[in-house]
């Protein structure tokens, strides 16, 4: 089961169209998930959620990792929209 | 203060309570143990105000919400039917034993509890509504 917590409901969005690339980004800057998660003020484990794709963040939060990367929100978090196989 | 600082200190004040539990037991004391939870609580919240690392996030309250929302149907669900097969011996009269007057009157008191959880329920539901609700006048 996923977390949705941006506004929606899980019967409105279909899990698992939510896709991240936290774990590139942090690969490219050299960062622990410790490191990133005392940067944008969570816990390690909401780090490790996130990109196994199990919860979505907050746009708060989804803001602070894309500054704390320097890049826009969508070149991190994509929304999938295209029809399940 | 470090995490496990504060994990060590909850251990601590969770065995200190745990004696003065067997302390009142022992020596009649209902109020000794009463102030002892109340001042254990507040030292426990006390000591995460000094926390510096994140123990709690957005993740974590997304779970709590969830949980206690779960918890709230499944005990309500629970305590209702229970109260109401409390409601059916309290019509039978003696029908099932001698005991059926005080589970008559533990069922009432039990929808009595449940009632009290809808409407603190709803209220609170009406206060989450003003707070995080639209608010004002619609944009025609």
């Amino acid at each position: 089961m996923s977390f949705s917590s941006v506004g929606t409901s899980e019967s409105m969005v279909p899990e698992g169209r939510m896709k991240n690339k936290v774990k590139v980004f942090r690969a490219m800057h050299d960062l622990t998930q410790e490191d990133l998660a005392r940067d944008v003020g969570v816990t390690r484990q909401t780090i490790l959620a996130i990109e196994k794709g199990r919860y979505d963040p907050s746009l708060e939060l989804a803001f602070k990792m894309a500054r704390r990367f320097r890049v826009t929100i969508e070149e991190i978090f994509v929304f999938d929209d295209s029809p399940h196989e | 203060m470090k995490q496990y600082t504060y994990f060590l200190l909850l251990a601590i004040i969770a065995l200190l309570e745990i004696g003065i539990f067997f302390w009142s037991v022992e020596n009649l004391e209902p109020l000794l143990m009463t102030g002892a939870v109340i001042i254990g609580v507040l030292a426990a919240w006390i000591s995460r105000q000094m926390v510096d690392d994140v123990i709690t996030d957005e993740r974590s309250h997304l779970i709590i919400e969830k949980a206690s929302l779960r918890t709230l149907q499944v005990m309500g669900i629970t305590l209702f039917s229970y109260a109401l097969g409390g409601v059916v011996i309290s019509i039978g009269g003696d029908t099932f034993g001698p005991f059926s007057y005080q589970i008559a009157r533990f069922s009432f008191f039990l929808m009595f509890i449940v009632f009290l959880m809808i409407i603190v329920y709803v209220l609170f539901i009406s206060w989450y509504e003003r707070k995080y609700g639209a608010g004002g006048e619609d944009e025609e």
